[in-house]
């Protein structure tokens, strides 16, 4: 019994070998699977042995179905696959099986990008706390209480004393309170200013980058800030750095580029001016360095930061800024 | 700070053309905003005399006028109330267009002919003024066009102001920079003036009981002046800059503020009670009604001017109404004084009070120029409201102020800068700008800016100055040398970047949501009163309630986003966020930030097709998602446990996810009520939430490669029937078990639950691969462990095979 029942599994596993059309499987089926086929004609006889043997025969039946079964199944699949490419007419422009495939936020390939091409300059990504101190935030960036440069950013408090960080520059004291010179390091990441209109979302993000060690220059600065303009947005990009103020870098510069929609003729993007703000800069204030314990006499270094959201409104041709915060799927899905 | 063109270059020569100009300040670190040309398209408008003034028979406000338009005498209609014979007024002729558009017609108004309009200044888009038509001096001559006998073509610059330099939120604080930046003289306004009253000791006193939140009180005063409107031209200039005109003594108060940057305030002289002025702290809870009619309690930080008896203003923010000018208004005292920025910034924060004169005060006024202002506005006065100016002014100046002595080093300024300017150039800079520049050495400047410069008290203050006149555009560019970093970036930003790949491969797309969500969205989780979803921090100032709370979850901000797709027809989503978490931490200031990433698939997982139906999404698809991302990430050992009740889940289809037993995170089907508040009933919502911080600490894993099998598998399937409540998970552990080495994996193919089967049990089936590491299997041998193993799982699960 035990031996004829292994020659069946032989046997057929050969025959299901050659079957290459639904019709012989179906053949097949009916052979050897089927009611009246010759394993189940084989099971019948399992009756007819002595009882001793039965249940060692009986299982090995079993075994024998569940092999040849599954050997079945796997052919008609590999038959079935067959099927497209194999018939007589293959449309290949039947749209093929494509596996759904999923998008980053702009946000996040904007800020992927910034770090790059700061990463490959030597600058390490670091990151730092959302909701932060007023010391970080504001204090040891030399902005005391009381300062009217505080109207600048309207902030969200958590306490008196506890915020949500209004720009990513707290990382800056943070960092170099951690480690001494040399420093440089490259910070993404969201901000929050009580703020919110057509063009204003209450979160956003930003980048900050900073550079300390001895004898950096704002020539270096500009160097910088350059080739990194010229990555982001093309090495034919011409550039500008103007004077400004921001409480924590002295001498301060707003980076401008020629606007990328009208190309300096003047345009609505650019308020007519022909330049499109796209940065903040500075040498880090001595003040700072009071902070963190850093001596002015020795070291010196630079800071900026930008606007995320703004980059990639130039970048994209994005014209709302909601638009980031609606997560609406037409608007992801082309990134 | 806006202001015109045509008064800067009352102070300094331009030659350049607007938007140059408007380049220039710029680059100088004044950012022009915006430049408007004003005043423009009034070409058509003509000097009209008005010859007679009648009533109008059919209208009492009405009348019919007779103009002479240079040689035509021509019939207008105007109801103004200002009209009288002699007078010389604006007037557009038919045809002309007015600037909001409307193009002049002749007309009957009331039956009566009228062949013009005679024009009020707003109705030219001069000033905001209606009260009556405009009316010209009396010198020119009827037919002129106006804007050839009238300056009104003039251009509005909008200049942002940094905090830092208040001394450019004046007229003069610009033309001081233009000057710089083009070698030009700064040509200053006159003050002298001729003081014909009696001596101002005689008339006033001035007493500052606060020295430190008052450096420094002048006062002068005119007696006998004449209220009225101010002359055109200085109603004109206060429009372009955004100043209402009110009468000629306030209009020049706040003229002289634009114009030098030192606020002033006039008084009504008769008004003061004893006639003097005592400058002293408000005393706790008391009152005082200031000039836009809103009444205040003070405390003892809000600094006040007093007369003789009470409160008359608020030091350096507003006036009060007590003391204010007024009709009868016959003497002024105008004060021209310093306050401490800090103690104006806190009495401007607490009354809720932000001025012209509290925006100058809180970042610094020129203390050297308290006089000069004063004296300028006397003259102002006089000029335009007549009166007799006392002899003298009193100043009061308790804290005389002492410029800082700073020490400017060239070689070191050079080496900040990356320039290679010397030290005369760098001396030239700083003398443009009014600086009084010594040499010292070779090498050393010792630099004493003027008093208006409150921003300059470093040398690093000095090395900007020499940048910006030298101009940042000509610093040259370099390269830092910058060392490599001695560590690797943090591990989480690397798993970040992974992560966010292998979950976009899988179909996902990223979201970003706001941190901030609405309480009322944990109550919706179904979140218990200990769960750590409660713990949030809360913002004091929130935009809107739905923003007040920092999420302690990111389910709320996916579900918020479905529920927006969705209704905007999208089938099938298939979302992620990466993001913080924000949790109160006892005893500390600042809140746990935790990473989560979570994903929530909705509708369909597959849209028809022609290779397949539609389906719906089930909790094996995103317990497939998780898996296929863990795994992706390096994790191997991963197991999917029935666990007690989440926050938002579905209790039956829903499971924690562990790694060696430590938990990672979430996994099912969001609860049916949850589903119902975000409106996703009828799609179904899946989601996963993994702990980021616990995934990392089972990352530490490296891959160590091992060998390929050798020898070739064998496969056995089996198919039962078990008990409908049997994990799969348990049957895996019995083959593994008894298996031992020899079972390489097992496979579920086939998962039966349905009518053709008792409803307590399911059908199972599935395929194990054998494999030994050291051989090829002998067939009997693998059908002896296989059925040793169909044994053990029987007696374990109560199982049977499947028949037929």
């Amino acid at each position: 019994m035990k031996e004829q029942l292994l020659k069946l599994e032989k046997e057929a596993l050969l025959e299901l070998k050659g079957i290459n059309d639904p019709s012989g499987l179906e053949k097949f089926r009916i052979k050897y699977l089927g009611k009246k086929g010759l394993l189940t004609a084989g099971m019948k006889k399992l009756k007819d042995l002595p009882a001793g043997e039965r249940p060692e025969a009986g299982k090995l039946a079993n075994v024998v179905k569940g092999n040849l079964t599954g050997h079945f199944e796997e052919a008609r699949e590999r038959v079935a696959s067959g099927k497209a490419e194999g018939a007589s007419f293959l449309d290949v422009t039947l749209p093929g099986r494509e596996p759904l495939r999923g998008n980053l936020h702009p946000v996040t390939l904007v800020i992927k990008e910034v770090c790059q091409i700061f990463s490959r300059m030597g600058f390490m990504v670091v990151k730092g706390p959302n909701v932060e101190l007023d010391y970080y935030n504001f204090e040891a960036l030399n902005l005391p209480k009381d300062h009217p440069a505080r109207d600048m950013q309207d902030t969200f408090y958590i306490s008196g004393n506890v915020v949500l960080r209004t720009h990513t520059s707290p990382i800056q004291i943070r960092v170099m309170e951690a480690k001494k010179p040399p420093v440089s390091v490259i910070a993404p990441g969201k901000v929050y200013r009580r703020d919110s209109d057509v063009s204003h979302t209450p979160m956003f993000h930003q980048v900050e980058g900073l550079l300390v060690d001895k004898d950096v220059s704002f020539g270096d600065l500009k160097g910088t800030l350059t080739s990194f303009v010229h990555q982001m947005f093309g090495s034919d990009t011409s550039l500008r750095f103007r004077p400004s103020f921001f409480p924590f870098t002295e001498p301060s510069a707003e980076v401008d580029i020629r606007c990328v929609m009208c190309g300096g003729k003047g345009c609505r993007t650019c308020s007519h001016t022909g330049w499109l703000e796209i940065l903040g800069s500075g040498m880090v204030d001595p003040n700072v360095y009071g902070f963190v314990d850093y001596d002015p006499e020795v070291y010196t270094g630079f800071a900026f930061g930008m606007g995320i959201e703004r980059i990639a409104m130039l970048k994209y041709g994005i014209n709302d800024i909601q638009l980031f915060f609606k997560n609406d799927m037409r608007f992801l899905r082309q990134f | 700070m806006k202001l015109t063109l045509n008064w800067v270059k009352d102070y300094v020569d331009i030659e350049m053309p607007p938007d140059e100009l408007g380049e220039l300040l710029t680059m100088s670190g004044l950012e022009v905003e915006g430049i408007e040309a004003v005043g423009q398209g009034l070409d058509d408008i003509v000097v009209a005399k008005i010859l007679s003034v009648r009533p109008h028979p059919e209208a009492d406000r009405l009348f019919m006028c007779q103009v002479d338009t240079g040689g035509e005498n021509i019939p207008v209609v105007c109801g103004a109330p200002n009209l009288k014979e002699g007078l010389l007024a604006p007037l557009a002729l038919p045809g002309t267009r007015l600037p909001d558009g409307t193009v002049v017609k002749e007309s009957r108004i009331r039956g009566e002919l009228s062949k013009g309009i005679l024009l009020a200044e707003d109705e030219m888009g001069l000033t905001e003024d209606h009260t009556g038509i405009m009316i010209l001096p009396s010198t020119l001559t009827p037919g002129k066009s106006l804007p050839a006998v009238v300056p009104l073509s003039d251009w509005v610059f909008d200049v942002d102001i940094t905090p830092n330099r208040p001394d450019c939120a004046s007229v003069i604080g610009i033309a001081r920079e233009i000057a710089a930046a083009t070698g030009k003289r700064l040509k200053l306004p006159e003050v002298e003036t001729e003081e014909t009253g009696p001596a101002i000791e005689g008339l006033t006193s001035i007493t500052i009981d606060d020295p430190i939140g008052c450096p420094r009180y002048a006062a002068g005063i005119i007696q006998g002046i004449s209220l009225g409107p101010s002359p055109f031209w200085m109603k004109y200039r206060l429009y372009l800059s955004g100043v209402r005109s009110i009468n000629n003594i306030v209009d020049v108060s706040n003229y002289v503020m634009l114009e030098t940057g030192q606020p002033l305030h006039a008084f009504d002289y008769n008004r003061l009670r004893e006639n003097r002025i005592v400058v002293r702290r408000a005393a706790e809870g008391e009152a005082f009604s200031t000039l836009d009619g809103q009444t205040h309690t003070l405390n003892s930080e809000t600094l006040m001017i007093c007369d003789g008896e009470r409160a008359v203003a608020v030091a350096g923010i507003m006036g009060g109404l007590n003391s204010e000018i007024f009709a009868g208004t016959e003497n002024v005292l105008v004060e021209s004084a310093i306050f401490d920025p800090v103690t104006i910034r806190r009495g401007s924060k607490r009354l809720g009070l932000s001025t012209e004169a509290s925006y100058r005060f809180e970042r610094g006024a020129d203390i050297g120029g308290a006089t000069t202002a004063l004296k300028r506005a006397l003259l102002l006065f006089y000029r335009l409201a007549g009166g007799k100016i006392a002899r003298g002014i009193i100043d009061n100046y308790p804290r005389a102020h002492t410029p800082p002595h700073i020490n400017l080093r060239v070689d070191r300024t050079n080496r900040f800068l990356g320039t290679a300017f010397s030290r005369d150039v760098i001396s030239g800079y700083l003398g443009a700008l009014e600086m009084e520049v010594n040499n010292i050495n070779e090498n050393e400047l010792l630099v004493k800016p003027p008093s208006f410069r409150v921003d300059i008290i470093r040398e690093a203050d000095l090395m900007e100055e020499v940048a910006r006149l030298g101009g940042y555009d000509n610093i040259p560019v370099t390269t830092p040398s910058i060392r490599p970093p001695e560590e690797g970036e943090t591990p989480e930003l690397l798993l970040r970047d992974q992560a966010r790949s292998i979950i976009t491969g899988l179909g996902f797309t990223e979201i970003i949501t706001y941190s901030f969500i609405s309480p009322d969205s944990i109550d919706i989780l179904g979140a218990e009163k200990e769960s750590p979803l409660r713990s949030f921090v809360r913002l004091i100032n929130p935009l809107s309630v739905d923003q007040s709370i920092m999420r302690t979850s990111l389910l709320p901000g996916l579900l918020e986003t479905a529920k927006n797709n969705i209704f905007n027809q999208e089938k099938g989503l298939k979302l992620f966020e990466w993001g913080k978490l924000f949790f109160r931490k006892e005893g500390e200031q600042l809140p746990l930030e935790k990473i989560h990433l979570s994903a929530i698939m909705t509708g369909l997982y597959r849209q028809k097709s022609w290779y397949g139906h539609e389906r719906p999404v089930d909790f094996y698809d995103i317990k497939g998602a998780a898996e296929a991302l863990l795994k992706g990430l390096g994790l191997d050992d991963i197991d999917f446990q029935r666990d007690t009740a989440s926050a938002g889940y579905d209790p039956e289809i829903s499971a924690g996810i562990y790694c060696s037993g430590s938990a990672l995170g979430k996994v099912g089907r969001v609860s049916a009520g949850v589903m119902e508040a975000y409106d996703l009933k009828d799609e179904g919502a899946f989601v996963f939430e993994l702990d980021i911080h616990a995934l990392l600490e089972r990352l530490y894993k490296t891959i160590k490669l091992r060998p390929f099998a050798k020898y070739p598998a064998v496969y056995r399937d089996i198919s039962m029937i078990v008990d409908r409540r049997l994990e799969s998970a348990g049957i895996f552990k019995v083959v593994e078990k008894e298996g031992g080495d020899l079972v390489e994996s097992v496979q579920i193919f086939d998962l039966y639950e349905g009518e053709k089967i008792d409803p307590s049990e399911k059908a199972i089936a599935f395929r194990i691969c054998y494999r030994s590491e050291h051989g090829t299997l002998d067939g009997g041998k693998v059908n002896r462990l296989h059925e040793s193993i169909i044994d053990k799982i029987r007696n374990e699960t109560g199982g049977r095979l499947k028949e037929g």
